[in-house]
């Protein structure tokens, strides 16, 4: 059968293999493959040889090594019968090494070319069955076990972990059966709940609408808007402008008499005011100078004939106009608008503002859930759309409101504050008389009684209002501070309320003076011409308190403490204490005497003298050791002074060397004494002189020893220079620190230490009782 | 063969012999067939084999997602090349069908209209084959490992059935409920087979690495325990004599019913003298076996040195049942093979393991010819371009060597 081999030739072949394999490179050395394709083709048993040393190789525990002996196990797979039929048989295994199909058996390391070497296998193994899959039963077999078993997919070429797969597919399938039972919950609510999110949304709409009529409801046309806004009229238009001014001052005069019984009457938009509007005027200002009785006429008039009045000129002499010939200007100010709350209007508030709640609170976040669901349960896009429409319209309405409420800011704190007046002004009695029999207390304490000045104020002005500007904004509590904090910190903001007062200058002309306005003549007073005596109150004060502030910042601050307690008594008792018997019991006494209190030692100055712990200031280190390390980089650890590897601290260039040269010069010497130094032992005179009487060298290997193992270690990676070092991995930092970490010594340590210290925990605190008493715990 | 042929015709040898000799070399020469295949339909791996004794024509195989599929095993496309198909199957997701693997499948010996199947469902499910529905099922404590019909028996009808319980339970189908319960093991039975010879011997492997050998006329205590060291050992007495050193995972009698061999979770297979129950101290040496289940394993018939087939990991083992040495190993399977079974006429092994795949086995080198012949009787009829075909087909196994190797 076969001649025997020859063992030169198979000595060769060993030789080829390795060095095909241990080359570390992805493409095999041609001449190298040449030559052992020759010694094959010999005869069938060096195929089986060279057969036996590619599997050798493929077991071996390094995926480069794997890589190369599958690629030479390719080469001859495509040439030779024998070594097909061979490598067919042990097919399992070999797709057990190269294509990772037991679990068991992971791919070694580098990972990277463990992939690699896996999708060149599978690859190869498609190839194979397509061009011998006929003639090996087993290839084929191997094939659909890859493709049926392990779910290889040919085309994209990877092993998927189909357990894996079919979890995830299970946990898809449960998924979605979730998802549409929950569509199907959030379709059924949305059908419960739209009805009653579409009701209130119309409420607060229509809520909104009352207290804040849109542009439509009044009565004006769309193109007349155009016209409010230019600046300059025709004479033809003249009439129509006119008509204009007239409504849009109703408009106003109706704001400012707001509770106007008869205006509210007349507009629809009663409890607004709409527009801040500055009134230029060439001349005069028609409706200012008009009493107010006509005014009123006038506007009973004016809807009656509208038409009438439009067309002749001579109308205008009722409004205070001598001719025609008049440009008038209104600059209709929409940005900056107010509501004031009434009464009236406040059941409306409440209505919306409970209804605007409701929205944020409840169905904002219900119509969130819904998209959220139906979004993940990929529901119908027309019920996403619709829920999405909602929600929009949702927020929408919740926007309007909250843009609402921020104008009605300003009246609101006004009307709070007019209902505070009331109250404040029975506490000023109360306290005052309260101020009078008692002494008044330094101004620590005063918090409760400091409205005195708030009193003399009070005096002093002759009418005194709550509005006033200083004092409410003063109280922090009050919108009107918080308000001119606004103001201060946005100059341009401060700009509209002014505006307002001229207005309401304007409007104090008028006879009918309501509250409010009083309040806002105040108000303007107060603005353009301080109250002096107020204003001297605060100067003294703040003189007074910066001084004390300057002061209190140098002062030394203490925590309370025994000796503050007792800083002004001048005669201290010296604290006592009862004397313990010597029978040690508190309850057995013959007789009270026997209680004898005994001043304690150092009584008296223990109660006068402070500890203050002095504990310094901690600094950070800012400077690293910056010494060069092995690997090229610099020392990274913040010592103070000395670093433990690298010795004293010292100036460092960026390459870590010494800037200084006898700083280097130092250490330098120092290492060259360490490298010298050898325990006294290990003296050579005395090393010598003992081998010359004994024979013996006793010279310690060790350094020799070490330096042989790394040589080995060298020779190994000299011996395959193209392999990627695998073990050079296990030795980061992690594993090195958890080496020392985990130490057998090193743990015993500090278990033994947190032993000790649970033991002492225990006896300090439970040493009395019998169960900790000897030490068994 | 030929000469065989002859010398029968002319009366020099008997047929018998002829017969003999004639399935002995094909016993020995089983390959993995090249031509024929079980279309491949598991979608679990194959955990029982079964081929009907009447016909030989029906192989029934039981999965380990509870399916149960039938194969049609006659060739009459008149080609070598031939795939047996399905002929019916019971898919995992019907009602009826066993909720988890099937362990056990086994065809009623005298007809092919009835099959028995047992799994971990726990239940011992008697089917009928014409409707493929369940005339019968009987449920047991114990997930149920093996189950066993006897081939000869004739007055009665029983199948012994072997569980995680450590009973023995007989069911009885005339009756359609569990007669007997055979207490003898102490841990879960996995194995049971009924004699070949002796209607009422029942043998039985366990946990308890025992194998009893039952009379189930007398059915109060086992007949016998069998001792792997023949009463020589340590422990001489009959109630702690074990049969292995391992779970008992497969219990086999060889045709003649003389003999029984055990397979244990020890690595080991061991023969058995049914009379006297004494170790015939064969050594197969070690056959790798880790499975805590049943094994399934087939004796070759009508073949001079007997052979079994023995399934360990992913290959087949072949060893001489009276001298215990190996003669081949068959290498298909790529994940562990759980049942082996011989056809019951021809000289063919089926194996099935957990790669899905139910694998034919055959004495191919016969055949192989005829069906070169057969292409070759083709391609003359035909035109050449069927010839490349056959040229490439040869080429396939032929070498490759190049000739500018040379440096």
């Amino acid at each position: 059968m076969l001649s025997p081999l020859d063992t030169n030739l198979c000595k060769q072949l060993g030789k080829h293999v390795e060095t095909l394999t241990h080359t570390g490179q992805k493409i095999l050395d041609k001449n190298t493959l040449k030559k052992l394709k020759n010694i094959c083709k010999i005869s069938d048993g060096y195929v089986e040889h060279v057969y036996h040393l590619l599997i050798y190789q493929l077991e071996k525990a390094h995926a480069e090594i794997r890589f190369s002996a599958f690629q030479v196990c390719n080469e001859l797979f495509r040439k030779s019968h024998c070594f097909r039929e061979l490598l067919v048989s042990n097919m399992q295994h070999v797709m057990e090494l190269t294509c990772e199909t037991s679990s068991d058996r992971p791919l070694p390391l580098p990972r990277s070319v463990a992939l690699s070497l896996k999708y060149m296998a599978l690859q190869c193994i498609k190839e194979w069955n397509t061009e011998y899959g006929d003639g090996y039963k087993k290839l084929q077999l191997g094939y659909n076990f890859l493709k049926h078993c392990k779910k290889v997919d040919f085309n994209a070429l990877q092993i998927e972990n189909s357990m894996e797969q079919m979890r995830q597919q299970e946990h898809e399938r449960r998924q979605n059966l979730i998802n549409q039972e929950k569509l199907k919950k959030v379709t059924a609510e949305i059908n419960d709940m739209l009805p009653e999110i579409t009701n209130t949304l119309t409420a607060i709409e229509n809520c909104i609408c009352l207290l804040f009529p849109t542009p439509e409801d009044f009565f004006i046309q769309d193109r007349n808007e155009d016209e409010i806004v230019s600046t300059s009229s025709d004479k033809k238009l003249g009439p129509t402008k006119c008509l204009i001014t007239k409504e849009t001052e109703d408009v106003k005069n109706n704001e400012e008499y707001g509770l106007d019984q008869k205006d509210r009457l007349n507009m629809n938009d009663r409890k607004l005011e709409q527009n801040r509007n500055t009134v230029n005027k060439g001349t005069d200002m028609p409706s200012t100078s008009r009493p107010r009785d006509d005014n009123t006429e006038e506007e009973n008039s004016d809807f009656g004939s509208e038409t009438s009045e439009s067309e002749e000129d001579i109308d205008f002499r009722e409004h205070g106009m001598l001719n025609s010939k008049y440009s008038i200007e209104v600059n209709v100010n929409t940005d900056s608008a107010s509501i004031k709350e009434t009464a009236d209007n406040a059941a409306i508030f409440e209505n919306a503002q409970d209804l605007c709640t409701l929205i944020t609170n409840r169905f904002i976040p219900t119509v969130k859930k819904w998209i959220q669901v139906i979004t993940k349960a990929s529901g119908s896009s027309d019920e996403l759309k619709r829920i999405l429409d909602l929600k929009n319209s949702l927020e929408k309405a919740t926007k309007k409101y909250a843009e609402l409420r921020h104008h009605i800011v300003a009246n609101d704190a006004s009307s709070s504050s007019d209902s505070d007046f009331e109250e404040v002004e029975e506490k000023h009695g109360y306290e005052k008389t309260v101020n009078e029999n008692a002494p008044l207390p330094g101004p620590s304490t005063g918090t409760v009684f400091g409205t005195k000045k708030f009193d003399k104020k009070a005096r002093n002005q002759s009418n005194w209002i709550i509005w006033s500007e200083e004092n409410s904004e003063m109280d922090p509590t009050s919108a009107q501070s918080t308000l001119s904090v606004l103001k201060s910190a946005n100059p341009a903001m401060a700009k509209p309320p002014k505006k307002v007062t001229t207005d309401s200058i304007v409007a104090s002309h008028s006879k009918n003076e309501t509250a409010t306005r009083e309040s806002a003549q105040n108000v303007n007073a107060n603005r353009n011409e301080p109250v002096p005596s107020t204003s001297k109150d605060n100067t003294e004060s703040t003189s007074e308190e910066g001084r004390k502030a300057k002061l209190l910042a140098v002062a030394p601050k203490l925590p309370y403490d025994i000796d503050l307690y007792h800083w002004e008594d001048e005669k201290i008792q010296a604290p006592t204490m009862v004397a313990v018997r010597a029978e040690g019991s508190r309850f057995w006494h013959s007789s009270l005497e026997e209680l004898e209190e005994v001043p304690v030692p150092d009584g008296i100055p223990s109660l006068r003298t402070r500890v203050i712990e002095f504990a310094g200031k901690f600094e950070p280190v800012q400077w690293t050791c910056r010494a060069q390390l092995p690997s090229g980089k610099l020392c990274p650890r913040r010592d103070r002074f000395k670093c433990p590897f690298h010795g004293p601290i010292v100036a460092r260039d960026e390459t870590g060397k010494c800037t200084k040269p006898e700083d280097d010069e130092r250490i330098a010497k120092a290492e060259d004494d360490k490298a010298k130094e050898c325990p006294d032992w290990q003296d050579p005179q005395l090393l010598e002189d003992i081998k010359q009487a004994t024979g013996v060298d006793l010279k310690m290997p060790e350094t020799r020893k070490r330096k042989g193992n790394k040589k080995r270690k060298q020779s190994d990676k000299n011996k395959y220079p193209g392999l990627t070092d695998i073990n050079a991995k296990q030795n980061t930092t992690y594993t090195r620190l958890s080496k020392k970490i985990f130490k057998k010594g090193a743990v015993k340590r500090v278990s033994r230490a947190m032993d000790a210290a649970d033991h002492k925990r225990f006896r300090d605190k439970y040493g009395d009782q019998f169960h900790y008493m000897y030490n068994t715990v | 063969m030929i000469q065989c042929l002859e010398n029968v015709r002319a009366g020099i040898v008997e047929p018998r012999a002829l017969i003999r000799a004639e399935s002995t070399k094909r016993s020995y020469n089983l390959h993995l067939c090249k031509h024929r295949d079980i279309e491949n339909v598991h979608t679990a791996g194959v955990n029982a084999l079964d081929v009907d004794a009447m016909e030989g024509k029906y192989l029934l195989s039981g999965s380990a997602d509870g399916s149960l599929h039938i194969h049609d095993l006659h060739n009459f496309t008149g080609s070598p090349h031939f795939t047996s198909k399905l002929v019916c199957e019971v898919d995992r997701n019907l009602q009826t069908a066993h909720r988890y693997s099937v362990e056990c499948v086994q065809w009623y010996p005298f007809d092919t209209g009835l099959f028995t199947t047992s799994g971990m469902d726990k239940q011992l499910k008697i089917w009928d084959t014409n409707c493929m529905k369940p005339a019968d099922t009987f449920s047991f404590e114990g997930r149920v490992f093996q189950h066993h019909m006897s081939h000869i028996a004739t007055r009665n009808c029983l199948v012994a059935v072997a569980t995680s319980v450590n009973h023995i339970l007989l069911v009885d189908l005339k009756s359609g409920s569990c007669t007997h319960e055979l207490r003898g093991h102490t841990s879960s039975t996995l194995a049971c087979r009924w004699s070949p010879r002796e209607e009422y011997l029942l043998a039985t492997g366990s946990c308890d690495n025992k194998v009893l050998l039952w009379d189930v006329r007398a059915a109060k205590c086992c007949l016998k325990s069998l001792d792997q060291h023949n009463g020589k050992g340590r422990s001489s007495s009959e109630a702690t004599s074990t049969a292995h050193d391992g779970y008992v995972n497969g219990l086999c009698f060889t045709h003649d019913g003389l003999f029984l061999l055990s397979y244990g979770t020890d690595h080991r297979l061991r023969l058995w003298n049914t009379f006297s129950g004494n170790n015939e101290m064969v050594n197969y040496g070690k056959i790798p076996n880790d499975t805590k289940k049943c094994m399934q394993f087939d004796i070759t018939i009508k073949c001079d040195p007997q052979l079994v087939y023995m399934p360990s990991d992913g290959n087949i083992l072949m060893y001489e049942i009276q001298t215990g040495i190996k003669v081949n190993t068959l290498l298909g399977h790529y994940n562990s093979v759980n049942s082996c079974i011989c056809h019951p006429f021809y000289h063919e092994l089926y194996s099935a393991g957990n790669d899905r795949n139910v694998l034919i086995w055959a004495a191919d080198y016969c055949q192989s010819t005829a069906f070169d012949e057969h292409l070759e009787s083709q391609t003359q009829k035909k035109e050449s371009s069927k010839r490349r075909g056959l040229f490439v087909q040869r080429n396939v196994t032929a070498d490759t060597w190049s000739s500018d190797e040379e440096c």
